[in-house]
């Protein structure tokens, strides 16, 4: 810039024709203030004499710890634990100070923004409130009055509103409120709710009492949702009272490495290994008959049969882990019965055969009969207070009315959207017309409940996300106002730049709302950007499963206000349902946002102000949930009830469910399930394929668990490997690369492979590679396609423990939106620096004031985006992705 | 120090360079209306603005259509806003966006109080260049210490390279004026 020297006087001059013009008022201050400027540098210590300590709940990642904010002149400094949540019991980790981050990101959406250019090409204005609400108002307005609300689509990614954006949604009158739960965990849901009902899609281990864990793939060092709430409590089994954990990973993750015994396994083979377990169990004679005859429904002589061959010899074969050592640690863990448990997530469950997996390692627990028992695997209440299966006594809490009824389900036939279901294509509705009642009276279309995968909505509506986007381009269904909220697909979703082409195209989605708190690569491709209010700043109801075992309840409350014109997600639905009108005004009519929530509380035993100080509230009299399904029913839960005499099923005679069993001529409660026992058969899977033509002897279809390799890895050839991708502790998937400080620790990703792999390859340390991804096999999306997906390059690092058939990589670096911290310089990354301690990036003296990993600083660039190269795979029936089951060759560049 | 409210003419003498730093408060805190177009107009105005940045000339005279304001509209928000080209975070300039050192509530710790700031800068980050500019307007009637200890702690350190970015990525010479003028603000 070339410098034009002004004098004094031209500033001068120039502020006395301002001040004469009287246009430009000055700011002024209040009389008697004094400005003593602090000596220079980052804020002061915070002053916990004058700073205000106010509790909420985390929203750094889905685990929800109860914490405590310090706040100190309206801005939050510090977030600590809170002490009086059981599930946390005080403890935090890193990321709950990314909330810190995101709220004074510098970069944060703070204002509503218009597109002004074409959709994608980043020119925005910024837009009055009023003027983008009453935008999207004008363009919602009209589907709803023709009545074809359902071409409203509202898609989240993680929405902690517990049924508020529901409440939006159905007074809209759309059943399209999607979200990304196939691509995280509904493969391991799926398994757990056939055994045990639809109350218990997640269970809540006894780690505190337990004397052996057994861990396959679950990684709550840094992953797991209510991986904190667990992992203190293993670790205090483990150090203080002498429990044991074995884990089976493909890499050497954090927990592997906390744990006992660590067992790099196959990918894929989980199954392999729990079924070699159970062989050994039966073997030896270990299992409690007692409890499997008591609550098994499937004879304990046919699972006998049914695992004869899978020896642990076998087991090692297709797993790499030794035969001797699957005999030891299964002998080990029935020995520890009760107090024993497994413990599994997305390692084991996001493969082609992975809720047969789960559903094996599932069996492992009834088999020694610790389901529900001191140290073993636990069942707990879940979510809400509504006075279902295990929150009997319990003050109901619900979101104050009026609500909007569900819409209809979508068929032929009255009570059924005759209209909306005429659109779908023929096809669809044959097989939605074939369907068995049960499935037809939950069926609202292909994005909500997409019919080719009818277990991702049986129990309840966990939706295929990653299908969205191609089933938008197919045409499907026809969308003509979409709303993204907090949602990564176009970065963080296989197939992501699919996700992108459609949302780029004003013909599939002719108008996007993006409600973001970043500018992220969804908000990008927005008409209309939405600045969101953070954690910090809002409300929200919170309960989940307590590890201690006893329900407990928590709110989210406001530290600061909203930053600049950005606003909670419950106003903004509240302000555009008002605009919007119709009647929907009528289920917001409350502007006292806070008074909202007092009366959602209202039936808690303490006073509001008492709740907002504690931030938790639990009754702390109450007994654990322990054995619940031995509860005797109460004479209220038996009225109007009848037995059967052959099941000793009982049910309410006027609802037709199933509320209890008969055993021993005692009427109890039994498992959430149809059948009031565990589920280890469960007919709805043959049943789901017969009605999608998937064959039955496809490893999806069986009533009971069986193992089958993943097709993609069968004679999986030498020169082939499988490409597995992490999380890091400190990061919460893609949200979080824009936090300063945890992308300081990790902002890159290089590919992860055992030494020797990589001598095979002729590969050093710091080489760039070129990992081309496959299409998947099996009877998936698009079956059939082969050939390469996708690839990227990379550079690779060698890592012992890693399984020698593994490539690691993790995949929530790599942005090329959110900012300058999460961007940091979005190139190849340079495999000559920052691979090893000693190289200039890490001796960079400006850390941690710069963006030292940057590429003009010499750094190792901010990673590389990954998720493009990964193909859309959902696993036949419950659409979970199988994120790890993808193929892949290694050439050097 | 004890500041009473202002009102819109400061006390002739060595403050009557407050209204420059209101001025440029506005310009980078909000998009160009018709109020701010006025005051870009007045002659005093023009001509410096015109000695920075000769190009500015010209489109000061034209007459703005619905069509003017929006261009501008866009600019400031490509540049100030999203996709933010031209960050206006103080600390970005020094090295660290999410530095506090530039944050002007460490000024007015002590009381715990905030200036009286129009909503539009009221709401805006502590450590936005255009809030601490303006506040800098308000300071007037303060001791010469103050007010230098405020320019040279607060506003001198990122100035430059902030004006320099701003006069490299403007595509209007608006903005590439007022670049000149916060360059030469000494
Ligand atoms: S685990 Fe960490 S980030 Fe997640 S909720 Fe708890 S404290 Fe927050």
């Amino acid at each position: 810039m070339e410098r034009k020297t002004l004098t004094r006087r031209d500033l001068f001059r120039v502020g006395g024709g301002i001040a004469a013009s009287g246009m430009l008022p000055l700011p002024s201050f209040a009389e008697g203030i004094s400005a003593k400027p602090l000596a220079p540098g980052r804020l002061g210590r915070i002053d916990y004499s004058k700073a205000k300590a106010v509790p909420t709940i985390c929203f750094g990642c889905t685990t929800h710890c109860g914490v405590v904010g310090w706040v100190e002149n309206g801005r939050v400094r510090r977030i600590d634990g809170n002490p009086l949540d059981p599930n946390s019991k005080g403890n935090i980790c890193s990321k709950a100070q990314g909330m810190i981050s995101y709220t004074y990101y510098p970069e944060r959406l703070l204002y509503p923004l218009r597109r002004v250019g074409k959709r994608g090409e980043g020119k925005w204005k910024r837009v009055p409130w009023d003027e983008a609400l009453g935008e999207i108002a004008e363009k919602m307005r009209p589907l709803r009055e023709a009545g074809t609300p359902e071409e409203f689509v509202f898609h989240y990614g993680r929405d902690k509103t517990k049924g508020y954006t529901k409440r939006f949604t159905n007074a809209f009158g759309t059943p399209n409120r999607l979200n990304r739960r196939s691509i995280c965990s509904s493969n391991r849901r799926a398994p757990l709710m056939s055994f045990y009902g639809r109350e218990f899609e997640w269970e809540s281990q006894d780690f505190e009492n337990t004397q052996y864990i057994v861990n396959f793939g679950g990684n709550p060092m840094e992953a797991y949702q209510g991986g904190l709430y667990m992992m203190h409590r293993i670790q205090h089994a483990r150090v203080d009272k002498g429990a044991r954990m074995v884990t089976f990973e493909v890499r050497p993750s954090a927990t592997a490495s906390v744990s006992d015994e660590y067992y790099p396994i196959m990918p894929g083979t989980d199954g392999a290994v729990a079924f070699a377990m159970i062989h050994v169990i039966l073997k030896e004679g270990l299992e409690n008959a007692e409890f499997w005859n008591r609550w098994a429904n499937y004879p304990l002589d046919d699972l006998r049969g049914d695992v004869a061959e899978y020896t642990p010899e076998w087991a090692e074969e297709k797993s790499g882990v030794p035969a001797d050592d699957i005999r030891r640690i299964a002998i080990e863990f029935a020995k520890a019965a009760p107090a024993c448990c497994t413990m599994s997530n997305r390692g084991s469950a996001k493969h082609y055969n992975g809720v047969q997996s789960d559903r094996a390692i599932r069996t492992l627990d009834v088999l020694v009969g610790n389901v529900g028992k001191p140290g073993g695997f636990c069942l707990s209440s879940l979510r809400g207070w509504a006075g279902r299966y295990g929150q009997e006594g319990l003050p109901k809490l619900s979101q104050p009315g009026p609500k909007a009824s569900d819409p209809m389900p979508w068929g032929l036939g009255e009570g059924f959207n005759e209209d909306a279901f005429r659109k779908l294509p023929e096809e669809v509705q044959e097989r939605v017309n074939a369907f068995p009642e049960f499935w037809r009276k939950k069926y609202f279309g292909e994005l909500a409940t997409p019919s080719e995968y009818p277990l991702a909505w049986h129990w309840y509506q966990m939706r295929v996300g990653q299908l969205v986007y191609p089933y938008i381009k197919e045409s499907r269904q026809k969308v003509s106002v979409y709303m993204s909220f907090t949602l990564g697909a176009s970065y963080g979703y296989p197939e992501a730049n699919l996700a992108r082409e459609v949302l780029a195209d004003e013909e599939l989605i002719p108008f996007h709302v993006a409600v973001d708190i970043s500018y992220s690569e969804q908000a990008a491709l927005a008409d209309i950007i939405l600045p969101e209010a953070t954690s910090l700043e809002r409300w929200d109801h919170h309960s989940t499963n307590n590890y201690g075992l006893v329900p407990y309840t928590g709110v989210r409350q406001p530290l600061v206000k909203p930053l600049g014109q950005s606003r909670s997600i419950q106003d903004i639905l509240r302000d555009l349902a008002r605009r919007i009108g119709g009647g929907m005004e009528e289920y917001f009519a409350f502007d006292d946002m806070e008074g909202f929530y007092r009366e959602w509380y209202q039936n808690l035993p303490i006073s509001w102000e008492d709740f907002k100080q504690r931030g938790i509230w639990m009754d702390e009299t109450r007994e654990k949930d322990y054995e619940l399904y031995e509860r005797p029913l109460t004479e209220a839960e038996l009225a109007d009830t009848s037995v059967d005499s052959e099941t000793g099923i009982i049910t309410q005679k006027e609802s037709g469910k199933a509320v209890g069993i008969v055993k021993d001529g005692k009427s109890i409660r039994g498992f959430d399930t149809p059948s009031r026992t565990i589920g280890v058969y469960d007919e709805i899977w043959p049943i789901a394929a017969k009605a999608v033509g998937l064959p039955l002897d496809d490893v999806n279809a069986s009533p009971v668990a069986v193992y089958d390799t993943v097709p993609e890895h069968r004679d999986l050839p030498e020169d082939r490997y499988i490409f597995t991708t992490f999380k890091w502790n400190v990061h919460t998937q893609g949200r979080s690369a824009h936090w300063k400080y945890h992308s300081e620790i990790v902002h890159t990703n290089p590919v992860f492979m055992h030494p020797d792999t990589g001598a095979k390859l002729g590969l050093k340390e710091g080489d760039t590679i070129k990992l081309t991804v496959f299409r998947p096999k099996g009877h998936t999306y698009r079956s059939g396609e082969e050939g390469a997906m996708g690839a990227f390059e990379n550079h690779v690092r060698f890592l012992k423990g890693v399984h020698p058939r593994v490539m690691a990589c993790s995949h929530h670096v790599g942005h090329f939106e959110q900012g300058s911290v999460a961007k940091a310089e979005n190139r190849k990354s340079a495999p000559e620096q920052g691979i090893d301690s000693e190289s200039k990036a890490f001796k960079d003296a400006d850390i941690p004031d710069k963006l030292w990993w940057s590429r003009e600083k010499n750094g190792i660039g901010g990673g590389v985006h990954i998720n493009d190269a990964l193909p859309i795979n959902p696993c036949p029936l419950t659409g979970g992705q199988n994120w790890y089951d993808n193929v892949c060759s290694i050439e050097k560049v | 120090m004890s500041v009473a409210s202002k009102k819109c003419n400061p006390p002739a003498g060595e403050d009557s360079v407050a209204p420059v730093y209101a001025l440029l408060g506005e310009l980078l805190s909000r998009e160009i209306d018709e109020g701010l177009l006025a005051i870009l107009r007045l002659t005093e105005v023009k001509e410096i603005l015109a000695r920075v940045e000769p190009d500015v000339a010209p489109v000061l005279e034209e007459i703005w259509d619905e069509a003017r304001f929006e261009e501008h509209s866009v600019e400031f928000c490509r540049l100030f806003i999203y996709p933010g080209d031209c960050l206006p975070i103080a600390g970005k300039w020094t090295g660290n966006a999410e530095d506090e050192t530039f944050s002007v509530r460490r000024w007015f710790l002590e009381e715990g109080a905030s200036p009286d700031l129009a909503k539009h800068l009221a709401e805006l980050s502590d450590t936005h260049v255009a809030k601490i500019l303006a506040i800098r307007a308000g300071l007037t009637g303060v001791s010469e210490e103050v007010m230098g200890g405020y320019e040279n702690e607060m506003i001198h350190p990122w100035r430059s390279a902030f004006a320099k970015r701003l006069s490299e990525c403007a595509q209007l010479p608006v903005y590439r004026a007022v670049a000149g003028i916060l360059d030469a603000l000494e």
